[in-house]
């Protein structure tokens, strides 16, 4: 006589129609395949009471809501998406204190002192991020140019369906993809054209010290150089290119193509040394994080890209020949790498894996 | 700065969903959130927000099956999802079963990786029902020691254990884990006996 499988026993005791006719037919006459479902069943009373958990309660409608909430420190495991508000406020303060390390010596007539060419990470702790001023409220910011309002969100960028129309708007190239994965949808493409725009941030020593007061902290005073010092930041034109991957519809699940003139920063004369100085002494600003602002080795053409430490990881690769940085989130499902070509950089990002960004990115044309 | 990478492996990611496997069951485990999607439905939402209703209890419920601690459950439960969403269409047909696996999958990385989870049991943080101090401390003990066997398991032996006993159903499980509903009775036969001899030795 063949007997039960323990497979057919064990699932007959949590699912008793489960069972054919036949095998129900043995069990019933099997006094052997009876005990050992009684085995089977005791064992399972007692692995269902070493697996109990305390009672759980849930809102799904609450639990939505954090999953779309800015970041919070206890939320920072997700800097691609929750925290990316914070993660950019972060990166530009950064970039800030970057940029003033890149001249030597007073400033005394208008000069370019940063542009990219290449990129290098610079790894942030949850610490830093949380940490790092408001480096905004330290002066004033005007905007000024065709796309100034494009910049400040007071209008909506330029949006086509059309490579060429966004290649006469923009200026620029607008290289696409020879080859999408599967799950973009090609029909989703949609052009964003930022037009260029300049921002200049004037230093002010009283908004300064009211924004230390506001986050209870003691700033060293600006320095008279400093104090009304201004530095121009040239941006755009800027032209992004969405791609839907997969339809959730959320904003998180899209790959972005970018394509800008690289940002340009220049001065009025600040005295720089000072300004460097007073930057990094800033009460937020870590050693550690000055450290590694400070060993950037050619700081006048390298954009610093802030990445959360043991969050991310990045590498060096070459994209289209020339240098590039990838870099992606610790899960391995969001990817992006940015390179410079001729006189645009370019970046290629998201929820993707890293191969299959770098394919794209190569595959531009 | 250290170069650090996890991808996320997930046995029985959707790829390996059997087919078969699909069959609808009314089990009872079943009905909360069928009725959850649609009144999520009837309410106008995402295909997306959808799912999110549907799913999201159970899948921090299978969290906290592996963690004994619902908070750490819920903080799986939003990293699954999101990870969900940055690869998959909501509306996908494996989407349940991709969560499921995923829950327990990153359950167990992070009962694993988290050494200061001793320290917080020993701290209490999940509070026992007991009254009697004697019963909890019994209890918090039992609750540790079946952490510690559940760290152990090979990785489809603890999976099967927690996806049944958070209350899905035999094809649900077999849908998670990509294999054929009939061999989830002696995949799970076998993990309760592993269980077993992992917490008498």
């Amino acid at each position: 006589m063949t007997h039960l499988a323990d497979g057919t026993l064990r699932r007959v005791i949590d699912e008793p129609h489960a069972i054919s006719e036949t095998d129900n037919a043995h069990l019933e006459s099997c006094v052997r395949c009876r005990a050992r479902q009684a085995s089977f069943a005791r064992d399972a009373g007692a692995v269902a009471m070493l697996l109990e958990v305390p009672e759980l309660r849930t809102d799904s409608a609450v639990a939505l809501r954090r999953l779309r909430a800015p970041a919070t420190p206890s939320s920072f495991r997700l800097p691609f998406v929750i925290g990316a508000r914070r993660w950019l406020a972060a990166a530009a303060a950064i970039v800030l204190v970057a940029f003033t390390l890149t001249t030597t010596g007073v400033a005394d007539s208008f000069i370019q002192i940063f542009e990219p060419k290449q990129f290098v990470a610079i790894p942030i702790t949850p610490g830093d991020l949380n940490a790092i001023p408001d480096l905004s409220a330290y002066g004033t910011m005007t905007w000024s140019g065709a796309g100034k309002d494009e910049w400040t969100n007071a209008a909506h960028p330029f949006t086509t369906t059309n490579a060429a129309t966004a290649r006469a708007k923009s200026g620029l190239a607008v290289l696409t993809p020879a080859a999408l994965p599967a799950n973009a949808d090609p029909g989703s493409v949609q052009f964003r054209v930022l037009q260029p725009a300049r921002m200049t941030f004037t230093f002010d020593g009283s908004k300064a010290r009211d924004a230390a007061s506001r986050a209870s902290a003691t700033p060293p005073p600006m320095p008279s150089h400093i104090d009304g010092a201004q530095l121009y930041i040239d941006v755009g034109p800027v032209v992004l290119q969405l791609y839907k991957v997969g339809s959730s519809g959320s904003d998180m699940s899209g790959l972005g193509i970018v394509e800008a003139r690289p940002p340009v920063v220049s001065s009025n004369g600040v005295t720089v040394k000072e300004l460097q100085d007073y930057l990094l002494s800033q009460p937020g600003i870590s050693p550690e994080l000055a450290a590694r602002v400070r060993a950037i080795a050619d700081p006048q053409t390298t954009l610093p890209v802030p990445v959360p430490v043991n969050y991310t990881f990045t590498r060096s690769v070459t994209v289209q020949g020339q240098p590039g940085l990838l870099l992606g989130d610790s899960t391995g499902v969001f990817s992006g790498v940015f390179w410079r070509a001729g006189d645009v950089v370019r970046a290629v990002a998201g929820p993707l894996t890293d191969t299959t960004v770098l394919d794209i990115a190569n595959s531009l044309r | 700065m250290p170069l650090r990478r996890h991808n996320l492996v997930i046995s029985g990611a959707p790829e390996a969903v059997n087919a078969r496997a699909l069959e609808a069951t009314d089990s009872p485990g079943d009905r909360v959130p069928r009725t959850a999607r649609a009144l999520a439905k009837a309410a106008g939402l995402s295909a997306f927000d959808r799912l999110f209703a549907s799913e999201y209890e159970r899948v921090v419920r299978i969290a906290n099956r592996v963690l004994a601690d619902a908070a750490e459950a819920e903080d799986v439960a939003q990293e699954v999802f999101v990870s969900f969403s940055r690869s998959h269409p909501a509306e996908a047909s494996y989407a349940a079963a991709w969560l499921h696996a995923a829950a327990a999958h990153r359950a167990l990385n992070a009962l694993r990786a988290r050494k200061r989870r001793a320290i917080r049991e020993e701290r209490g943080a999940a509070p026992e029902p007991a009254i009697d101090p004697h019963e909890a401390a019994e209890a918090g003990e039992r609750r540790r020691a079946v952490r510690q066997a559940l760290r152990r398991l090979p990785e489809r032996s603890a999976s099967v254990l927690v996806l049944r006993y958070s209350g899905l159903s035999y094809a649900e499980v077999a849908e998670a884990l990509g294999v054929g509903v009939g061999q989830i009775g002696t995949l799970l036969r076998r993990a309760e006996e592993r269980l077993r001899k992992e917490l008498e030795s």
